[in-house]
């Protein structure tokens, strides 16, 4: 029996496995740098359910110039930069303090994708006591309430008029339900220092304290008896 | 002043409304047991210069006058400024303006003369071509700039070295610590009429002001941290800098918090006075050469 010739091959090019390879490649780098990399990324969908609402109040926003004369309007500029930095700064404490997924879990790695990767981040890490609820604080706490946060921000302004560096100084404060004992107030006071990057506000440094104290705890059985 | 008015009314923002959240610790209603949380710590993290590598700037003062172009007048105050990010030391040259050096293109001159001459790029090239230094960033002010910055910032405080009354720049100080608003600052930093060693006393002179300013921003960076903005807002409005990002200015700024004052060396050019012709200049000393080996090696005068 004759042996048929080969059938002809179909004309699919060599090159288009590489190209479908180098495609699928490039959407994952993208969807990394958007929602690992780019800072506050990984919060668009972070933040739980079960997570109270919480949001800063904007006391003052304040435009430092950095030319004497610059284009628009910098206080304009500055106003629209703090609410900018509000908003990262909202989801940044929500996801720190209040998201009951990430404190029960004490898996901050969220967090951490709001400061500048490298040194920031990395430090941010070691900071993590201060920085968020804390890695026990499942252990600890069976809610966490916010009790108001503000927020006053100082916005550095181009001569080309565009926000360029921020200082945002924070005071938060939430209620801390004990599992088994007095509640405390978590209170987070400090200052960070924001740059603008192409993903947005991203915190470059800060200088942040924790001062948590016990809140008066309910009726003692002496003082309940009435 | 300005600057702090409007520290104090941010801080006064905040804490009015901590006050109105009842932020005040709470006394506890009995004993506090054992396992009660209470938090205190703080957490910081500035991000200044690090590595082994010294970053050199060079900071001119122009002597333009309101109208001229202060790029392309004499520089009358030269000093390179070198940062050791790892001792977290730094050292100040100064040059005296009348310095007679070979001048890239133009044969020798004297040092004040190469921004007139070439601008900035030409002044950068004599000094590196004159140290073997590479200077990373150059700063250029004006009479008007340090006058400005200096009021923005609420004044310097100065060790004022020897009596100065010199009714030509205006410098009218005992000595001792003084407190100088921007005019002031600049009478200082101009007097050489009654300054020991005249253009080579008013050289160090100008950087006793540059360290004063450094203990200024780190008193004011203890005391607040934000007040690096208002610092880098100043330095922005009334200084030129060419080579120097935001960013890079604000790495600056972190790292000269960490520098303490007495952990910098100022120092002016080994010289002495002498005459070209009829005109009156300084000669620097072979001396200087090993300054320079020393300042490139690591950023600090030995």
């Amino acid at each position: 029996m004759a042996v048929s010739p080969e059938a002809p091959k179909t004309a699919r090019p060599r090159w288009l496995p590489y190209a479908i390879g180098g495609g699928v490649l490039a959407i994952a780098i993208v969807l990394i740098v958007i929602f690992v990399i780019k800072p506050g990324g990984g919060s668009q969908t972070g933040l739980s359910p079960k997570t109270p609402k919480f949001d800063f109040q904007l006391v003052s926003t304040k435009a430092i110039l950095g030319a004497d004369h610059t284009n628009g309007d910098p206080q304009a500029v500055a106003q629209k930069a703090g609410n900018d930095i509000k908003t990262v700064l909202d989801r940044m404490y929500s996801l720190a303090f209040l998201d009951p997924d990430v404190w029960q879990s004490g898996n901050y790695a969220t967090v951490f994708g709001f400061f500048d990767q490298g040194a920031a981040a990395d430090k941010a890490k070691g900071d993590a006591s201060t920085l968020t609820l804390g890695q026990d604080a499942g252990k600890r706490f069976s809610t966490v309430q916010p009790a108001g946060g503000f927020l006053a921000v100082k916005v550095l302004v181009d001569k080309g008029g565009t926000p360029v560096s921020a200082t945002a100084a924070v005071k938060f404060q939430a209620k801390a339900t004990g599992k088994n004992g007095p509640s405390d107030m978590v209170v987070s006071k400090g200052q960070y220092f924001m740059h603008i990057l192409e993903g947005g506000w991203t915190i470059l440094g800060y200088s942040v304290s924790r001062n948590d104290h016990p809140l008066e705890s309910g009726p003692t059985p002496s003082g309940s008896s009435s | 002043m300005r600057r702090r008015i409007a520290l104090a009314l941010a801080g006064l923002c905040l804490w009015v409304a901590g006050a109105a959240l009842g932020s005040a610790p709470a006394p506890r209603a009995q004993a506090a047991p054992l396992m009660a949380l209470v938090a205190a710590h703080k957490s910081q993290y500035f991000p200044g210069l690090s590595g082994k590598k010294p970053v050199f700037l060079l900071v001119l003062g122009s002597d333009a006058r309101p109208g001229q172009n202060i790029l392309r007048e004499r520089s009358d105050s030269i000093h390179i400024l070198g940062v050791n990010p790892k001792k977290h030391a730094a050292s100040i040259l100064g040059f005296p303006r009348d310095s007679l050096v070979p001048i890239p293109g133009h044969g020798t001159a004297k040092i004040n003369s190469a921004m007139s001459a070439g601008g900035p790029p030409l002044t950068v090239k004599t000094i590196e071509s004159l140290t073997g230094i590479h200077i990373n960033y150059l700063l250029i002010t004006s009479f008007r700039g340090i006058t400005n910055m200096v009021n923005t910032i609420g004044g310097v405080t100065v060790d004022v070295p020897y009596p100065m009354h010199d009714s030509f720049s205006g410098a009218n100080f005992n000595p001792g610590r003084t407190h100088m608003n921007g005019s002031q600052a600049l009478a200082f930093a101009r007097d050489r009429h009654d300054v020991p060693g005249g253009d080579l006393g008013r050289s160090a002179d100008q950087g006793r002001l540059l360290l004063s300013a450094l203990g200024e921003f780190r008193r004011d960076f203890g005391k607040n941290p934000g007040v690096v903005l208002q610092w880098m807002g100043a330095g922005l409005r009334n200084v030129q800098t060419t080579g120097l990002s935001i960013q890079d200015l604000l790495t600056l700024a972190f790292t000269a918090r960490q520098v303490s004052p007495g952990k910098v060396k100022n120092a002016v050019v080994p010289s002495h006075v002498g005459t070209s012709g009829t005109a009156s200049v300084v000669f620097i000393d072979p001396s200087a050469k090993s300054i320079y080996a020393n300042m490139r090696k690591d950023g600090l005068i030995n």
